[in-house]
Protein backbone atom coordinates (compact mmCIF):
# COMPACT_ATOMS: atom_id res chain seq x y z
CA UNK A 1 0.00 0.00 0.00
CA UNK A 2 1.26 3.43 -1.00
CA UNK A 3 0.45 6.69 0.75
CA UNK A 4 -0.50 9.72 -1.35
CA UNK A 5 -0.75 13.41 -0.51
CA UNK A 6 -2.88 15.51 -2.85
CA UNK A 7 -2.77 19.27 -3.35
CA UNK A 8 -5.81 20.83 -5.00
CA UNK A 9 -5.79 24.42 -6.21
CA UNK A 10 -8.90 24.63 -8.39
CA UNK A 11 -12.35 25.91 -7.30
CA UNK A 12 -15.63 23.95 -7.36
CA UNK A 13 -16.63 25.81 -10.53
CA UNK A 14 -13.75 24.22 -12.43
CA UNK A 15 -14.14 20.74 -13.95
CA UNK A 16 -10.48 20.05 -13.10
CA UNK A 17 -11.63 19.73 -9.49
CA UNK A 18 -13.85 16.84 -10.56
CA UNK A 19 -10.76 15.26 -12.13
CA UNK A 20 -8.99 15.56 -8.79
CA UNK A 21 -11.86 13.86 -6.99
CA UNK A 22 -12.01 11.02 -9.54
CA UNK A 23 -8.27 10.54 -9.15
CA UNK A 24 -8.61 10.46 -5.35
CA UNK A 25 -11.37 7.84 -5.69
CA UNK A 26 -9.18 5.76 -8.02
CA UNK A 27 -6.30 5.82 -5.52
CA UNK A 28 -8.51 4.39 -2.79
CA UNK A 29 -10.17 1.91 -5.18
CA UNK A 30 -6.71 0.57 -6.02
CA UNK A 31 -6.15 -0.15 -2.33
CA UNK A 32 -3.91 2.79 -1.50
CA UNK A 33 -4.22 5.49 1.09
CA UNK A 34 -4.39 9.29 1.01
CA UNK A 35 -2.91 10.83 4.15
CA UNK A 36 -4.59 14.09 3.34
CA UNK A 37 -5.94 16.37 0.65
CA UNK A 38 -4.63 19.91 0.98
CA UNK A 39 -6.78 22.61 -0.59
CA UNK A 40 -4.75 25.68 -1.49
CA UNK A 41 -5.35 28.83 -3.56
CA UNK A 42 -8.84 28.72 -5.14
CA UNK A 43 -9.13 25.10 -4.01
CA UNK A 44 -10.26 26.29 -0.57
CA UNK A 45 -13.57 27.39 -2.12
CA UNK A 46 -14.54 23.71 -2.21
CA UNK A 47 -15.18 23.99 1.55
CA UNK A 48 -17.67 26.87 1.29
CA UNK A 49 -21.01 25.76 2.76
CA UNK A 50 -22.81 28.52 0.87
CA UNK A 51 -22.03 27.19 -2.59
CA UNK A 52 -25.27 26.14 -4.22
CA UNK A 53 -25.49 24.28 -7.51
CA UNK A 54 -28.52 23.54 -9.72
CA UNK A 55 -30.02 20.16 -8.88
CA UNK A 56 -28.97 18.63 -12.21
CA UNK A 57 -25.29 19.47 -11.68
CA UNK A 58 -22.70 17.85 -9.45
CA UNK A 59 -22.15 19.65 -6.15
CA UNK A 60 -18.48 19.16 -5.38
CA UNK A 61 -18.93 20.18 -1.74
CA UNK A 62 -21.37 17.30 -1.34
CA UNK A 63 -19.08 15.02 -3.32
CA UNK A 64 -16.00 15.86 -1.24
CA UNK A 65 -18.03 15.52 1.96
CA UNK A 66 -19.25 12.10 0.87
CA UNK A 67 -15.67 11.14 -0.05
CA UNK A 68 -14.49 12.20 3.39
CA UNK A 69 -17.24 10.35 5.23
CA UNK A 70 -16.72 7.13 3.29
CA UNK A 71 -12.94 7.11 3.47
CA UNK A 72 -12.08 9.24 6.54
CA UNK A 73 -9.52 10.97 4.33
CA UNK A 74 -8.62 14.30 5.97
CA UNK A 75 -9.52 17.36 3.86
CA UNK A 76 -7.41 20.33 4.92
CA UNK A 77 -7.96 23.90 3.84
CA UNK A 78 -5.35 26.63 4.03
CA UNK A 79 -7.18 29.14 6.22
CA UNK A 80 -5.11 32.10 5.03
CA UNK A 81 -6.14 31.34 1.44
CA UNK A 82 -9.70 30.84 2.71
CA UNK A 83 -9.96 34.16 4.51
CA UNK A 84 -8.82 35.95 1.36
CA UNK A 85 -11.75 34.33 -0.43
CA UNK A 86 -14.51 34.94 2.10
CA UNK A 87 -14.27 31.78 4.17
CA UNK A 88 -14.59 32.27 7.91
CA UNK A 89 -14.36 29.95 10.89
CA UNK A 90 -15.81 32.36 13.42
CA UNK A 91 -19.20 33.80 14.21
CA UNK A 92 -18.03 37.12 15.61
CA UNK A 93 -18.29 40.68 14.37
CA UNK A 94 -20.74 40.03 11.58
CA UNK A 95 -19.00 36.91 10.31
CA UNK A 96 -20.62 33.51 9.95
CA UNK A 97 -18.72 30.25 10.06
CA UNK A 98 -19.22 29.00 6.49
CA UNK A 99 -16.57 26.27 6.38
CA UNK A 100 -18.03 22.82 5.93
CA UNK A 101 -17.43 20.52 8.89
CA UNK A 102 -15.95 17.77 6.74
CA UNK A 103 -12.94 20.02 6.16
CA UNK A 104 -10.18 20.69 8.67
CA UNK A 105 -8.91 24.22 9.14
CA UNK A 106 -5.15 24.14 8.63
CA UNK A 107 -2.25 26.26 7.50
CA UNK A 108 0.55 25.78 5.01
CA UNK A 109 2.47 23.85 7.67
CA UNK A 110 0.04 20.98 7.05
CA UNK A 111 1.11 21.01 3.39
CA UNK A 112 4.66 20.35 4.56
CA UNK A 113 3.63 17.59 6.95
CA UNK A 114 1.42 15.81 4.39
CA UNK A 115 3.82 16.03 1.47
CA UNK A 116 6.89 15.07 3.47
CA UNK A 117 5.26 12.01 5.01
CA UNK A 118 3.57 10.66 1.85
CA UNK A 119 5.18 8.27 -0.65
CA UNK A 120 3.64 10.16 -3.58
CA UNK A 121 2.71 13.81 -3.90
CA UNK A 122 0.34 14.88 -6.66
CA UNK A 123 -0.76 18.44 -7.31
CA UNK A 124 -4.01 18.80 -9.23
CA UNK B 1 5.39 13.92 16.67
CA UNK B 2 4.32 13.37 13.11
CA UNK B 3 6.11 10.98 10.84
CA UNK B 4 7.33 13.50 8.33
CA UNK B 5 10.85 13.29 7.12
CA UNK B 6 13.24 15.55 5.32
CA UNK B 7 12.54 15.61 1.60
CA UNK B 8 14.06 17.69 -1.15
CA UNK B 9 11.59 20.04 -2.82
CA UNK B 10 11.72 21.84 -6.14
CA UNK B 11 9.22 24.55 -6.89
CA UNK B 12 8.82 25.44 -10.57
CA UNK B 13 7.40 28.89 -11.17
CA UNK B 14 5.79 29.30 -14.57
CA UNK B 15 3.56 32.33 -13.96
CA UNK B 16 4.28 36.01 -14.50
CA UNK B 17 4.54 38.32 -11.50
CA UNK B 18 1.09 39.78 -10.97
CA UNK B 19 -1.45 38.21 -13.35
CA UNK B 20 -2.40 35.65 -10.69
CA UNK B 21 -1.48 35.00 -7.07
CA UNK B 22 0.71 32.07 -8.14
CA UNK B 23 4.00 33.88 -7.54
CA UNK B 24 3.13 34.95 -4.03
CA UNK B 25 1.42 31.66 -3.13
CA UNK B 26 4.46 29.77 -4.38
CA UNK B 27 6.80 31.92 -2.32
CA UNK B 28 4.64 31.42 0.80
CA UNK B 29 4.86 27.65 0.30
CA UNK B 30 8.64 27.84 -0.21
CA UNK B 31 9.13 29.84 2.99
CA UNK B 32 7.02 27.43 5.05
CA UNK B 33 8.89 24.43 3.64
CA UNK B 34 12.18 26.11 4.52
CA UNK B 35 10.94 26.88 8.03
CA UNK B 36 10.36 23.13 8.47
CA UNK B 37 13.97 22.67 7.39
CA UNK B 38 13.12 21.09 4.06
CA UNK B 39 15.71 21.83 1.37
CA UNK B 40 13.96 23.92 -1.29
CA UNK B 41 15.20 24.95 -4.73
CA UNK B 42 13.32 27.46 -6.86
CA UNK B 43 13.11 27.28 -10.64
CA UNK B 44 11.77 30.02 -12.88
CA UNK B 45 10.76 28.93 -16.38
CA UNK B 46 8.49 30.32 -19.09
CA UNK B 47 6.70 33.47 -17.93
CA UNK B 48 8.03 32.66 -14.45
CA UNK B 49 11.27 34.37 -15.43
CA UNK B 50 9.46 37.71 -15.22
CA UNK B 51 9.16 37.22 -11.42
CA UNK B 52 12.90 37.56 -10.81
CA UNK B 53 13.50 40.61 -12.97
CA UNK B 54 14.94 43.64 -11.16
CA UNK B 55 13.27 47.05 -11.50
CA UNK B 56 9.72 45.79 -10.95
CA UNK B 57 7.40 48.12 -9.04
CA UNK B 58 4.48 46.24 -7.52
CA UNK B 59 3.24 49.28 -5.65
CA UNK B 60 2.54 51.10 -8.90
CA UNK B 61 -0.36 48.69 -9.48
CA UNK B 62 -1.28 48.18 -5.81
CA UNK B 63 0.09 44.64 -5.89
CA UNK B 64 1.76 42.97 -2.91
CA UNK B 65 5.51 43.43 -3.28
CA UNK B 66 6.43 39.79 -2.66
CA UNK B 67 9.25 40.28 -5.17
CA UNK B 68 11.19 42.14 -2.45
CA UNK B 69 11.14 38.94 -0.36
CA UNK B 70 13.25 37.15 -2.99
CA UNK B 71 16.19 39.19 -1.69
CA UNK B 72 15.69 37.64 1.75
CA UNK B 73 15.59 34.00 0.59
CA UNK B 74 19.14 33.49 1.84
CA UNK B 75 17.96 34.09 5.41
CA UNK B 76 15.54 31.19 4.96
CA UNK B 77 18.36 28.98 3.67
CA UNK B 78 16.91 28.96 0.17
CA UNK B 79 20.08 29.30 -1.84
CA UNK B 80 19.32 27.54 -5.11
CA UNK B 81 17.47 29.90 -7.42
CA UNK B 82 17.59 28.82 -11.03
CA UNK B 83 16.34 30.77 -14.04
CA UNK B 84 15.78 29.23 -17.47
CA UNK B 85 18.16 30.79 -20.00
CA UNK B 86 16.02 29.84 -22.99
CA UNK B 87 12.95 31.53 -21.47
CA UNK B 88 14.99 34.70 -20.86
CA UNK B 89 16.28 34.71 -24.42
CA UNK B 90 12.82 34.16 -25.92
CA UNK B 91 11.59 37.19 -23.97
CA UNK B 92 14.59 39.43 -24.70
CA UNK B 93 15.36 39.62 -20.98
CA UNK B 94 18.71 40.15 -19.33
CA UNK B 95 20.16 38.50 -16.23
CA UNK B 96 19.55 41.62 -14.17
CA UNK B 97 17.81 39.68 -11.40
CA UNK B 98 16.23 40.96 -8.21
CA UNK B 99 18.23 38.34 -6.32
CA UNK B 100 21.93 38.44 -7.06
CA UNK B 101 22.52 34.76 -6.31
CA UNK B 102 20.10 33.54 -9.01
CA UNK B 103 21.82 31.41 -11.64
CA UNK B 104 20.79 30.78 -15.22
CA UNK B 105 20.55 27.20 -16.45
CA UNK B 106 19.88 25.74 -19.88
CA UNK B 107 16.86 23.47 -20.26
CA UNK B 108 19.10 20.41 -20.32
CA UNK B 109 20.73 21.56 -17.08
CA UNK B 110 17.30 22.04 -15.49
CA UNK B 111 16.29 18.59 -16.70
CA UNK B 112 19.37 17.17 -15.01
CA UNK B 113 18.71 19.16 -11.81
CA UNK B 114 15.15 17.83 -11.53
CA UNK B 115 16.51 14.34 -10.90
CA UNK B 116 17.70 15.52 -7.47
CA UNK B 117 14.31 16.17 -5.88
CA UNK B 118 11.73 14.10 -4.05
CA UNK B 119 8.80 16.45 -4.61
CA UNK B 120 8.21 18.94 -7.44
CA UNK B 121 5.49 21.57 -7.12
CA UNK B 122 4.44 24.00 -9.85
CA UNK B 123 2.82 27.42 -9.58
CA UNK C 1 13.63 6.59 -11.88
CA UNK C 2 11.27 8.59 -13.97
CA UNK C 3 8.95 11.56 -13.77
CA UNK C 4 5.27 11.47 -14.64
CA UNK C 5 4.32 14.70 -16.39
CA UNK C 6 0.66 15.70 -16.24
CA UNK C 7 -0.45 18.30 -18.77
CA UNK C 8 -3.87 19.82 -18.09
CA UNK C 9 -4.13 22.70 -20.55
CA UNK C 10 -4.29 23.14 -24.32
CA UNK C 11 -1.07 24.25 -25.97
CA UNK C 12 -3.28 26.44 -28.16
CA UNK C 13 -4.03 28.43 -24.97
CA UNK C 14 -0.80 28.52 -23.01
CA UNK C 15 2.72 27.12 -23.06
CA UNK C 16 2.46 24.44 -20.36
CA UNK C 17 2.96 21.66 -22.90
CA UNK C 18 5.97 23.46 -24.32
CA UNK C 19 7.52 23.90 -20.86
CA UNK C 20 6.88 20.24 -20.14
CA UNK C 21 8.47 19.10 -23.41
CA UNK C 22 11.50 21.31 -22.76
CA UNK C 23 12.17 19.38 -19.56
CA UNK C 24 10.85 15.87 -20.24
CA UNK C 25 13.45 13.10 -20.30
CA UNK C 26 13.24 10.19 -22.71
CA UNK C 27 12.34 7.75 -19.92
CA UNK C 28 9.64 10.04 -18.50
CA UNK C 29 5.93 9.59 -19.11
CA UNK C 30 3.62 12.22 -20.62
CA UNK C 31 -0.02 11.99 -19.57
CA UNK C 32 -2.69 14.34 -20.94
CA UNK C 33 -5.73 15.08 -18.79
CA UNK C 34 -8.45 17.76 -18.73
CA UNK C 35 -7.91 20.30 -21.56
CA UNK C 36 -4.47 18.76 -21.96
CA UNK C 37 -6.18 16.14 -24.16
CA UNK C 38 -6.66 18.81 -26.83
CA UNK C 39 -2.93 18.37 -27.42
CA UNK C 40 -3.30 14.85 -28.85
CA UNK C 41 -2.92 16.18 -32.39
CA UNK C 42 -0.68 19.16 -31.59
CA UNK C 43 2.44 19.42 -33.72
CA UNK C 44 4.58 19.75 -30.58
CA UNK C 45 4.05 16.10 -29.61
CA UNK C 46 4.43 14.62 -33.09
CA UNK C 47 8.18 14.08 -32.84
CA UNK C 48 8.11 12.75 -29.28
CA UNK C 49 9.99 9.49 -28.71
CA UNK C 50 7.84 8.11 -25.93
CA UNK C 51 4.14 7.21 -26.17
CA UNK C 52 1.63 9.84 -25.11
CA UNK C 53 -1.04 8.71 -22.68
CA UNK C 54 -4.42 10.36 -22.40
CA UNK C 55 -7.41 9.94 -20.13
CA UNK C 56 -10.03 8.30 -22.35
CA UNK C 57 -12.95 9.86 -20.44
CA UNK C 58 -11.57 13.34 -21.09
CA UNK C 59 -11.07 12.67 -24.80
CA UNK C 60 -14.60 11.26 -25.08
CA UNK C 61 -16.08 14.21 -23.17
CA UNK C 62 -14.58 16.62 -25.68
CA UNK C 63 -15.58 14.67 -28.78
CA UNK C 64 -12.01 14.01 -29.80
CA UNK C 65 -10.58 11.00 -31.57
CA UNK C 66 -7.06 9.97 -30.65
CA UNK C 67 -4.55 8.72 -33.17
CA UNK C 68 -3.10 5.23 -33.11
CA UNK C 69 0.21 6.44 -31.66
CA UNK C 70 -1.42 7.61 -28.44
CA UNK C 71 -2.36 5.35 -25.57
CA UNK C 72 -5.80 5.36 -24.02
CA UNK C 73 -5.81 5.24 -20.23
CA UNK C 74 -8.24 5.11 -17.32
CA UNK C 75 -8.04 6.73 -13.90
CA UNK C 76 -6.73 3.43 -12.60
CA UNK C 77 -3.96 3.58 -15.22
CA UNK C 78 -3.18 7.11 -14.01
CA UNK C 79 -2.81 5.79 -10.46
CA UNK C 80 -0.52 3.03 -11.74
CA UNK C 81 1.54 5.57 -13.69
CA UNK C 82 1.95 7.58 -10.48
CA UNK C 83 3.11 4.48 -8.61
CA UNK C 84 5.63 3.67 -11.35
CA UNK C 85 7.13 7.16 -11.37
CA UNK C 86 9.48 8.57 -8.78
CA UNK C 87 7.62 11.87 -8.78
CA UNK C 88 4.94 13.81 -10.58
CA UNK C 89 5.11 17.24 -12.18
CA UNK C 90 1.76 18.84 -12.95
CA UNK C 91 1.94 21.48 -15.64
CA UNK C 92 -1.08 23.71 -15.17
Amino acid sequence: MTTFALIITTPPTDNKTHTALMYAEAILAAGHQINGVFFYQDGVLNANNYVLTPSDEINLLTAWSDFHQRSATPLHICITAGERRGLSDNNEDGFVDNINKNFTISGLGELVVLTSSADKVVQL
Amino acid sequence: MSSHQIKKYAIINTSSSFNSSNGKDSLDAALILASYEMPVSLFFVGDGVYQVQAQQNAEAIAAKDYIATFKALGFYDIKDIFVCQQSLTERSLTTNFVVASAKTLTTSEIKQQLLNFDVVLTF
Amino acid sequence: MTILHLVRTSAFTDDSLKQCLNLIASADQLFLIDDGVYNIHHSLIQGLKQPVFFLQQHVDARGLIAGSQQRSASYNDLVTATLNAKKVITWQ
